[in-house]
């Protein structure tokens, strides 16, 4: 079948498979040459796509123990973040780390060493995993911690998939006393302000910047700064919850996107006509903290059903970069500089300052400032990216591989220092040709 | 969560009967999975078990033996309050129409 990721772009036939079990899985995959583990498809790119064949997690999606006194849960790979929370919000544990989907696969999760909000102060999703199962392309399952095959561990966060299946993972839940969040809205009136804010309020366990691409000027960079932290006993007392309870209960039915809009339904000046709403409406609630909801705080996108069909049919990109606070100012200065020129229709960039390097190979977070922005497919938009991508190398940062599908192999090998190990350890379980994605078809990995 | 009710799946290692046993779990039922093969419904009875926080346990029974019948009700902890049975065999029908013994299997 036509296989793509989140973002609709690239296409591929491709082959999927769909085991039941670990073991089926494992031994699949084992037959199986040019294909790559998939778990719900999220990643925007060609990252879950196999040269040939894709092998569907989803079927693997038991939990298997959970253990109250210290949260300590095991899962097997296709169990999505959204049964996760569902199952254990209301016994009082929230996931340590969650993106801006809660429809990812746990498997996904690990390979993307996905982060969230809060990874300025609690690292990326890889950090939080104890430990998991992987089906090594000879056949084997084998047990990954940092005390057991730690080079195969450390490889396969972040790893995208390429050194086999992740089949099952421990990781801690958070204990948390209410299921909400206790919310402050900044409004920040330029770029400047924008990262400052990010800084000063990096004692919060959540933060990130919606970023008005259109602005510019002095206003280039200007953001609502959405911070907050789970809300206690006393938080939900003192600010009563009442009001932000009706609305959570409006929004439960999810609004959807059943068909394509046609591509120019998005133009210059719908979005910026919002952005202006979006922008006024924030700034209306700003400096007065309110309790919010777990879904609009942390997945405001699920709210609509495939969001990812406003761009029609010829599907979108996603550009999400890292830079160093030293450099932060400037690059993402001249990358919005050359968004809002361009005036190509991206609702909203985020703006997202990370704390520690990742523990995997290829993981994404390091220190600094990551900026993400969705594009339209339209003509000229290669080669603009490719112009964007010079501005991150030269500050030394590195692009997200679970949101890409265009970057070039001098972009990624600049960004990854670390490509040249995860090679060899590829080379070492024979994962080579056997283990491929179009992505690392792509970009040599 | 957790109350005093108790369901009894026949048939436990279906779709149906891992659907059924789950929403009752929801519910604060305890579940009882009864299939020939126990050990095959570990992994739906962690399942139940970690996603509710309610017991869930596995139970041998070859509905076709019902002479163990009165040592399979023995062997539960308590009577349940509720028991669903989706074991069933559709059988074929031409197969059916001339050999009486797979025609009595399916009666059955």
């Amino acid at each position: 079948m036509e296989l793509t990721g989140w973002g609709r772009y690239p296409r591929f036939e491709t082959r999927v498979f769909a085991p039941s079990s670990a073991l089926d899985a494992a031994r699949l995959q084992h037959k199986l040459i040019g294909v790559i583990p998939r778990g719900n498809g999220r990643a925007y790119g060609d990252a879950a796509i196999g040269v040939t064949s894709a092998l569907s997690v989803l079927g693997l999606d038991r939990f298997r123990h959970f253990d109250e006194s210290s949260g300590r849960l095991t899962v097997e790979a296709g169990v999505l973040l959204s049964d996760i929370i569902a199952a254990f919000l209301p016994r009082g544990f929230f996931p340590p780390v969650v993106p801006g989907t809660q429809f990812v696969s746990v498997g996904g999760m690990i390979a993307s060493d996905i982060h969230g909000k809060n990874h300025h102060g609690a690292g990326s999703f890889g950090d939080h995993v104890e430990s998991f199962e992987l089906a090594l392309p000879g056949g084997e399952i084998i047990a990954c911690s940092p005390a057991q095959n730690q080079e195969l561990f450390a490889a396969t966060i972040g790893g995208m998939g390429l050194t086999g299946a992740i089949l099952a993972a421990t990781f801690k839940l958070l204990p948390i006393e209410t299921a909400w969040l206790r919310q402050e809205t900044i409004v920040a009136r330029n770029l400047e302000e924008s990262i400052a804010a990010l800084t000063a309020r990096d004692d919060e366990p959540y933060s990130a910047a919606w970023i008005d691409c259109l602005a510019s000027g002095a206003s280039l960079g200007r953001s609502l700064i959405y911070v907050g932290r789970h809300a206690t006993k006393s938080d939900v007392e003192a600010l009563a919850a009442g009001s932000a309870r009706e609305a959570a209960a409006k929004k439960k039915a999810r609004l959807g996107v059943p068909v394509d809009l046609p591509g120019f339904t998005l133009n210059r000046w719908s979005v910026a006509a919002f952005n202006e709403i979006y922008f006024r409406k924030g700034a209306a609630t700003a400096g007065r903290p309110f309790l919010n909801s777990i879904a609009p705080f942390f997945f405001p996108l699920d709210g609509v059903a495939n969001w990812n069909r406003i761009y029609g049919r010829r599907g979108f990109l996603q550009h999400q970069s890292v830079i160093g606070a030293e450099h932060a100012h400037a690059a993402v200065g001249e990358i919005l500089t050359r968004f809002a020129r361009r005036g190509n229709a991206s609702f909203l960039a985020v703006l997202k300052k990370l704390g520690r390097e990742g523990r995997g190979l290829l993981s994404f977070p390091s220190p600094g400032f990551t900026l993400a922005l969705d594009l339209a497919m339209d003509r000229g938009i290669f080669e603009f990216l490719d112009a964007i991508d010079e501005i991150v190398v030269a500050a030394g940062g590195r692009i997200y591989l679970a949101k890409d599908a265009r970057q070039s192999r001098e972009t990624f090998e600049a960004g990854y220092p670390n490509i040249e190990q995860f090679r060899k350890i590829r080379r070492e379980i024979a994962a080579e040709r056997h283990i491929a994605s179009r992505l690392s078809d792509r970009l040599g990995i | 969560m957790a109350n005093d009710n108790f369901l009894l799946v026949l048939g436990g290692g279906s779709d149906i009967g891992r659907a059924t046993a789950l929403r009752f779990a929801q519910a604060g039922w305890r579940v009882v999975l009864a299939a020939r093969d126990p050990a095959a419904l570990q992994r739906d009875v962690d399942d139940i078990a970690t996603r509710t926080g309610v017991k869930a346990s596995a139970q041998a029974i070859d509905i076709l033996e019902s002479g163990a019948f009165e040592g399979f009700i023995a062997g539960l902890d308590g009577l349940p309050n509720a028991v669903v049975s989706v074991i069933g065999l559709l059988g074929e029908q031409p197969k059916a129409e001339t050999d009486i013994a797979h025609a009595s299997l399916i009666m059955r």
